[in-house]
């Protein structure tokens, strides 16, 4: 954004990047039809883009600037709702909208590509985004260094996008972040997580660091243990090809359960800025235990669906589904019990639950404080009091829930737990961006504290490797089922109730 | 009955004065309004007939026929303790603003004649957070206008743009546009305003030098402005961009957004009334 724009004081709008042109490699792929297209007319609708953007797509299939406008047009049609002005915008932007076809492997793609840019614009910023299976990052990365596309000192900034997977082990991430650092800065490197753009995610950092109330008590000495969980009601669906390589290890708990993790464990930093979060998030990652993988004591369960009953459907197992090999042991539930080697959280259990065909689609981070030190109220209560709990709920009802105790109005001393209940969608009514609108602008303007660096990616996988590679050891042996529609199998009970604690109803 | 959207927790004060015509005007809005189901709204007039005019409700306090020195007691008891009051002034009498003022953490000023609160206005900025509806009619005209200045060719020609020209329906929302641009940039361009019929408040807005002009323009839609710059006759740049949703409902929820101090509105009001930028038809 140039400084010496004295119209963009104190506009509402803001802030706006400087002229920039997004590359998309992987333009007719499912991403950019679902998400980056409407994203990036949301934006625009917003007058969030600058007045110098244009879109180049780069895909295999030669659309042509026509085909890729096309595209564009249906992908708004069947992915956006419609409002007064979206045409008009659609049609301008279309304008902007350019497709250089070929084979992201081929040399001679990258000399048209940067032909392409010189004739776009020459002097603004270039933003990649790497939308194309994990497998080409590498190549896609080498071509554009080789060609001199990675950044000159003469040209304008150059930024790029990997979406995650960010690799498949601990020493596939090294390789990949060693070959994104041959050609590009870390500071040019956003490693996209789509939870980090979702409101609640952000409103953590607020919650806990902008109320004075929380933090003192956000410790050892307050928390009994937190409960992380991300739960899906969808199967496998049509990813069969990618899960079957991934698993929910790999898919959910490497990347946005660590995040999630980091976000709640980190020390507070000294300043809102990428580098002091996401210091404060590594120092995090750094002090989390080993994690024990077999044994009475083991921390990890895994399970995989069979058929059962989710939302008044008959649903197939994990091993019908189409493109499953017969005899995967492809995990699709995992349950963490993890420690903390801080002065913060020794002692404190972080439980992490994720899983498809759960009985219900929700994300939260559960935080469950002690009980009182003396229960004065035990000859009035039959039961139990129940200890305060603070949930986050990232997804789908977006808010923050405090329980506790409170007298039953009457003559008689009951007792019984309440809830107070904030909700973004009835607090703050009104459009909230969708993640990728906010990640594309913050790439954009280079502000990269909603990104993971490369060694929060490496930490995460050092922690999630080994547990991987157990159970490759293991892969004869079968793994758990649970039905479809639970919450998991029964050894993800024992893993919490092993400690005298148990999951959270949700 | 008056159904504010989505029965919810109450998180601020929003109390509306004005006359009881304009306050009818306002529960409407405010039952489209999507920011106003967390506000505890309150209808205050002066004058008789708002109560029985916005059909007693469950979810808006009406209270009418208030003696104008007793507004600013009226608002201390019904505001919501320990959070906060925005006020949304629709009319009434411009001198009791200066009592009332101070009880809210913002006032929204809407009176269909601006002068006398806008001058008002200028004194009341350090105390508390001030603004106009015609400041959100004009938020995605100012955007359209500062994206143009990203633009090297636009920022060059600043020193010679001599002549402003803004056209629409409001003469205080041209004013308050001219005002804005005179602040921002420094200059001393020629204002001029023209009145055009229509529905826009704004219609177009012409920056103009000896070998330069930024244009922009209400598109036919009525949903979209069209942007564009034209050195030595030839255009170096357009856009389109979405005029936003310009209905009551739509302009209050954005300012309700806001709780903090606009220095661009208050500087724009402060040009406006310092360079005697034409306010009324007879001005112009």
């Amino acid at each position: 954004m140039p400084a010496d724009n004295p119209l963009l004081d104190n506009l509402r709008i803001e802030p706006t990047p400087g002229a920039t042109t997004l590359v998309i490699f992987g333009a007719s792929g499912d991403l950019t039809r679902r998400k980056l297209l409407p994203a990036i007319h949301s934006l625009s609708r917003g007058q969030r883009l600058p007045a110098r953007f244009s879109v180049i797509g780069i895909g295999r299939t030669d659309l042509g600037d026509d085909g890729f406008r096309q595209q564009f047009r249906e992908s708004l049609r069947e992915f956006t709702k419609a409002d007064p002005g979206s045409g008009d915008v659609a049609r301008a932007l279309e304008s902007r909208l350019h497709y250089v076809g070929g084979d992201t492997g081929d040399a001679a793609m990258y000399g048209r590509l940067a032909a392409r840019l010189r004739e776009v614009d020459d002097h603004g910023g270039v933003l990649y985004y790497l939308a194309v299976p994990p497998a080409v990052y590498g190549t896609i990365i080498e071509r554009l260094g080789e060609a001199g596309l990675s950044g000159t000192a003469d040209a304008g900034w150059r930024r790029i996008i990997v979406e995650k997977p960010f690799g498949t082990d601990l020493s596939s991430a090294r390789e990949l972040n060693a070959l994104l650092h041959r050609y590009f800065d870390e500071e040019q490197v956003f490693r996209i997580d789509h939870y980090l753009g979702k409101e609640t995610v952000q409103n953590l950092l607020v919650f806990r660091f902008a109320n004075g109330m929380f933090e003192p008590v956000w410790n050892r000495r307050y928390i009994d243990h937190v409960q992380i969980t991300a739960a899906e009601i969808v199967g496998v669906e049509r990813r069969a090809a990618y899960y079957e390589t991934a698993g929910a290890l790999r898919d959910m708990v490497q990347n946005h359960l660590m995040q999630l993790l980091a976000l709640v464990a980190m020390e507070p930093p000294t300043e809102f800025s990428a580098s002091h979060v996401r210091d404060r998030k590594m120092d995090a990652l750094r002090s989390l235990q080993p994690v024990v993988l077999n044994g009475e004591e083991a921390d990890v369960v895994r399970a995989q669906y069979s058929k059962g009953w989710v939302d008044g459907q008959d649903v197939p197992g994990y091993l019908e589904e189409p493109g499953v090999a017969s005899g995967s042991v492809t995990e699709t539930f995992v349950a963490l019990r993890l420690g903390i080697d801080s002065w913060r959280w020794a002692g404190v259990p972080f439980y992490l639950r994720t899983g498809k065909r759960l009985p219900k689609r929700t994300t939260e981070i559960a935080i469950q404080f002690n009980r009182p030190p003396l229960e004065i109220f035990r000859r009035v209560s039959a039961t139990p009091l129940a200890s305060n709990l603070l949930v986050i709920n990232v997804q789908p009802d977006e808010g923050i829930s405090l329980r506790f105790d409170a007298k039953i109005p009457g003559t008689r001393m009951q007792v019984a737990p309440v809830m107070m209940n904030f909700r973004y969608g009835t607090t703050f009514p009104g459009e909230v961006p969708e993640a990728y609108e906010t990640l594309l602008l913050d790439a954009m303007l280079g502000d990269a504290t909603l990104f993971a660096r490369h060694d929060f990616v490496e930490a995460s996988w050092a922690l999630v490797t080994p547990i991987h590679e157990g159970w490759e050891q293991a892969r004869a042996g079968s793994i758990p089922p649970y039905e479809a529609g639970e919450w998991g199998p029964s050894e993800a009970d024992a893993l919490v109730a092993r400690d005298g604690r148990r999951w959270r109803t949700l | 009955m008056t159904t504010l959207p989505r029965a919810r927790a109450r998180a601020a004060t929003l109390v509306v004065v004005g006359p009881p015509d304009r306050l009818v005007e306002a529960a409407d809005a405010l039952r489209d309004a999507d920011q106003a189901g967390s506000y505890r709204c309150v209808l205050m007039s002066t004058e008789p007939g708002t109560v029985t005019a916005v059909d007693g409700s469950d979810d808006l306090v009406a209270v009418d026929s208030i003696r104008p020195e007793y507004l600013n007691n009226a608002i201390a008891a019904l505001r919501l303790s320990s959070l906060p009051t925005v006020i949304w002034w629709r009319g009434g009498p411009p001198d009791r603003l200066d009592d009332v003022a101070p009880l809210a953490d913002r006032v929204v000023l809407d009176a269909p004649d601006a002068g006398p609160l806008w001058r008002r206005a200028t004194t009341l900025f350090a105390r508390t957070a001030m603004t106009d509806v015609r400041w959100a009619r004009l938020t995605r005209w100012r955007a359209a206008m500062a994206h143009l200045f990203d633009l090297p060719q636009v920022r060059d020609a600043v020193a010679r743009f001599t002549r402003l020209t803004v056209a629409g329906r409001d003469e205080a929302q041209c004013a308050l546009f001219g005002g804005w641009l005179r602040s921002s940039l420094g200059g001393t361009h020629q204002f001029e305003a023209s009145l055009v019929g229509g529905q826009a408040p704004l219609e177009r807005v012409t920056l103009e030098g000896p070998d330069s002009a930024v244009h922009l323009s209400l598109l036919s839609s009525g949903a979209c402005i069209g942007a564009e710059v034209r050195v030595e006759g030839r255009t170096v740049a357009s856009r389109v961009v979405a005029a936003g949703d310009q209905r009551l409902a739509a302009l209050l929820s954005e300012e309700l957004r806001i709780r903090s101090r606009d220095l661009a509105f208050e500087r724009a009001v402060s040009a406006v009334q310092g360079a005697g930028l034409p306010l009324s038809v007879g001005g112009l």
